[in-house]
């Protein structure tokens, strides 16, 4: 039986996600043994994703006319099109140009020239930054920023064959080794008057819930699946594995808000915090569809 | 005037996506344009605008995932200033020791996986990639892989992630190391010592023995920029930076704030990119700032630790002291693969780092400014944020190492593509190309990094004759409406 040719392509990305696939370390040499490594520009130096590809993982946000072209290329030549990182599954955090128009931008590029002028540079700069499955069909998605190592093998060993690889649906809440008391019962008070920074010490109260103790952390509307790296080390998540995957729960923000505003006084939040930048880092573009949204 | 284009695209083994245009004479075929295109853009600057300061440690390592610890940290240094904290010792230590593995995560990625394969077989092979070096050496290969394994379980042991790290926060350290963790990491470190030597020398070797026509990369003579400790020893997290001439002359130094006193960044009048320029040299070749393992090397006068100090030596005596040959490049990087393990056991050893006192101290950032400044693995990296009353970024500008190199990038490359590329021939030929790109390889460009910042948009260079007049340039193509 032929191996499996197996390709690693980016578009506008951070090369992160690659650098976690590299991270498997010692067994991308058994890995090599039963797969045909046929694109990767990062460490080889195939110039083309060659057509009829068994299976490419794609990272990265559509951000430019170039990378459209590309993501259009890629789903015609391979026959299952994974997307790989919070950047292709959700636009991730440089989803975040989105909060500005893409005029303001460029005339920040270019503040000394007359604005009549148009950039014809090497790429264009499309209206808004998309993920993957915004712009073409995504056979399965691996979250996160970056996703585990070993995500990458579990899709390896099982292509074709996708539904059968079992990604934890929960929330974060679900992993975390935090001591929740107040957050699962119901209750009429807010668990915490204020809001605290983080960075403030309180050794007494380290191995309490970070909502417990005021502290924004974004793991309630955030799906499971990275073991709690974050919070292990003492710092709240940040929502890189994106919402959960249950239909109706796209919005991560919107989750985070509503699971929030019972325990903590979220309207003071508004003022002081920068609430879009901490609910939508990893998945303004999701919000942004301008299919979606655009007429409403 | 008309003229043809040659294209490689997309230029292999870097990090990020770009691709190189040559453009010729039509008739004559001669060269005219040399363009490093980089073809991704993420607008980080703009973006951070509104966020909060103290997050900024963990939206910038995005920026780079390849060299994320440096942005990670160089964020957080930037947020002790904008807090007014000076750190304790003990989580100093810990920020510097995870960025040791990123030294060796990062530089033994670029040695092994993404230089050394154009030398095994000259750029005669189909593919130079890291293939070749499992074929021609596997045992190299696997100790390699276990080294930069090293390099990212001591980022994961002391930052919670191997690629975008987060303990590092305003004030300090969020939690230190594990007892056991640290017991573990420091057998580890001892065991990969001889392993790492022996492979540093066989890299070492491998650029020994490659064939002189294939060393003759480019000599510029810019400027250098690198960081400097106490002593004038090689210093990676924290110190003075100082800028050279290229005879080795000091012309500058600063910390923090001051760092705009020496670097401008201007906008040629026909130009639209910020361009990154030493402001006290004359001339357009001399005002380019290099940085990164060969312009550090010739800013400190030690590395303190016994093999990497060797290691020093031998280089000096192969080199020189003030080497405008890009090829020294591969060997200084070498050496700080050297450096950063030993230095790893170093700070593992020290006893500071596992006794029980402050790792973090609180911090609030109000309306103020701040700066941090870090030598990543490809160069200085600077990081500046202004805030508000409430902590709000109102202007962010971050100037990155392969910002300060590409200048030199498309500079050297136009020179190569001038002497290698034959007039004559119609077609050129693959082994060409392959050492044409080589020529970019040896900056380690990080695109990704590069392509953050709104004007990192694509990169033009304009050179100049001595007498002004203009030789060079790479201008956008602008539409008149």
């Amino acid at each position: 039986m032929a191996k499996v040719t197996v390709g690693y392509a980016a578009l506008t990305s951070c090369s992160g996600c690659e650098i976690a696939l590299l991270d498997v370390n010692e067994k991308i040499l058994d890995v090599l043994k039963n797969i045909d490594l046929v694109y990767g520009p990062l460490v080889m130096d195939a110039r083309e994703v060659p057509d009829d590809i068994d299976l490419l993982f794609v990272e990265g946000s559509v951000s430019t006319d170039h990378d459209l072209q590309q993501a259009k290329e890629y789903r015609k030549k391979a026959r299952y099109l994974v997307a790989v990182g919070a950047c292709a599954c959700f636009g991730g955090i440089p989803g975040m140009r989105n909060f500005f128009e893409r005029n303001e931008i460029l005339s920040e590029v270019y503040p000394l020239k007359d604005q009549s002028t148009e950039f014809l540079g090497p790429t264009q700069l499309s209206l808004k930054v998309q993920s993957l499955p915004m712009v073409v069909k995504t056979d399965f998605l691996v979250p996160g920023c970056p996703p585990l190592p070993e995500n990458f093998l579990t899709v390896i060993q099982n292509y074709p064959n996708f539904d059968r690889i079992k990604l934890p649906t929960k929330t974060l809440c679900a992993e975390c080794d935090l001591n929740k008391n107040k957050l699962l019962s119901p209750i009429r008070e807010f668990t915490s008057l204020k809001i605290k920074n983080p960075y403030h010490c309180n050794k007494e109260e380290e191995n309490l819930c970070f909502l417990e103790r005021g502290i924004l952390c974004m793991g309630v509307a955030t799906r499971a699946g990275c073991g709690g790296r974050c919070v292990k080390v003492s710092v709240p998540c940040r929502g890189c594995f994106g919402p959960p995957p249950q239909e109706g729960s796209e919005d991560q923000g919107a989750g985070v808000i509503s699971a929030i505003s019972s325990i903590l006084p979220t309207g003071r939040l508004l003022t002081k915090e920068d609430m879009l930048g901490l609910v939508y880092r990893y998945s303004l573009s999701v919000i942004t569809d301008l299919q979606k949204y655009s007429q409403e | 005037m008309s003229s043809k284009k040659i294209v490689i695209d997309p230029v292999t083994r870097l990090e990020g996506n770009a691709k190189i245009t040559f453009e010729l004479d039509e008739s004559t075929n001669v060269l005219k344009k040399a363009e490093f295109q980089v073809l991704e853009f993420r607008a980080f600057e703009k973006f951070l605008e509104g966020r909060k300061a103290r997050e900024t440690p963990r939206i910038t390592p995005r920026i780079c995932g390849i060299c994320p610890v440096s942005h990670h940290l160089c964020s957080a240094k930037a947020t002790d200033m904008l807090a007014r904290v000076i750190i304790p010792e003990r989580g100093k230590l810990h920020r510097e020791l995870m960025h040791m593995g990123q030294f060796i995560h990062s530089h033994s990625l670029h040695v092994y996986f993404l230089a050394l394969p154009d030398f095994v077989d000259g750029f005669r092979a189909e593919s130079n990639d890291f293939r070749l070096l499992l074929n021609a050496n596997p045992n190299l290969l696997r100790n390699v892989i276990k080294i930069r394994a090293f390099g990212q379980n001591l980022i994961e042991a002391l930052g919670g992630k191997a690629i975008h790290p987060v303990t590092a926060i305003p004030g300090g350290i969020s939690v230190p190391l594990m007892q056991s963790t640290h017991h573990s990491l420091l057998n580890e470190a001892k065991k990969l010592l001889p392993i790492t030597e022996e492979s540093l020398n066989a890299a070492w070797g491998l650029l020994d023995s490659v064939p002189e026509d294939l060393k003759q990369y480019e000599t510029l003579n810019s400027h250098n920029m690198g960081m400097v400790g106490n002593d004038k020893e090689i210093a990676l997290y924290d110190g003075e930076t100082v800028i050279l001439d290229s005879e080795g002359k000091v012309k500058g130094n600063f910390r923090g704030a001051k760092y705009r006193k020496m670097i401008g960044e201007k906008y040629f009048d026909f130009s639209w990119t910020k361009f990154p320029y030493f402001t006290n040299a004359e001339g357009e070749e001399a005002s380019i700032i290099q940085v990164g393992p060969l312009a550090r090397q010739k800013c400190y006068e030690i590395i303190p630790t016994e093999i990497a100090g060797k290691m020093l030596a031998r280089f000096r005596e192969k080199f020189g002291r003030y080497t405008t040959e890009s090829y020294a490049t591969h060997y200084a990087r070498i050496m700080e693969i050297m450096y950063a393990l030993e230095k790893a056991i170093d700070i593992l050893e020290d006893p500071n780092l596992m006794k029980d006192t402050d790792y973090r101290i609180s911090s609030t950032i109000k309306e103020s400014s701040g700066v941090g400044i870090i030598e990543a693995p490809r160069g200085s990296l600077i990081h500046s944020f202004q805030t508000d009353h409430n902590g709000l970024i109102t202007k962010a500008n971050m100037i990155v190492s392969t910002t300060f190199n590409n200048p030199a990038i498309n500079l050297a490359l136009f020179k190569v593509a001038k002497n290698q590329l034959d007039p004559s021939q119609s077609i050129i030929p693959d082994a060409t190309l392959r050492q044409i790109e080589s020529t970019v390889r040896i900056f380690d460009p990080c695109l990704t990094c590069s392509s953050h910042s709104i004007t990192g948009r694509n990169f033009d260079v304009v050179i100049k004759n001595t007498e002004g007049g203009l030789i060079y340039s790479s201008l956008p193509a602008f539409k008149r409406k």
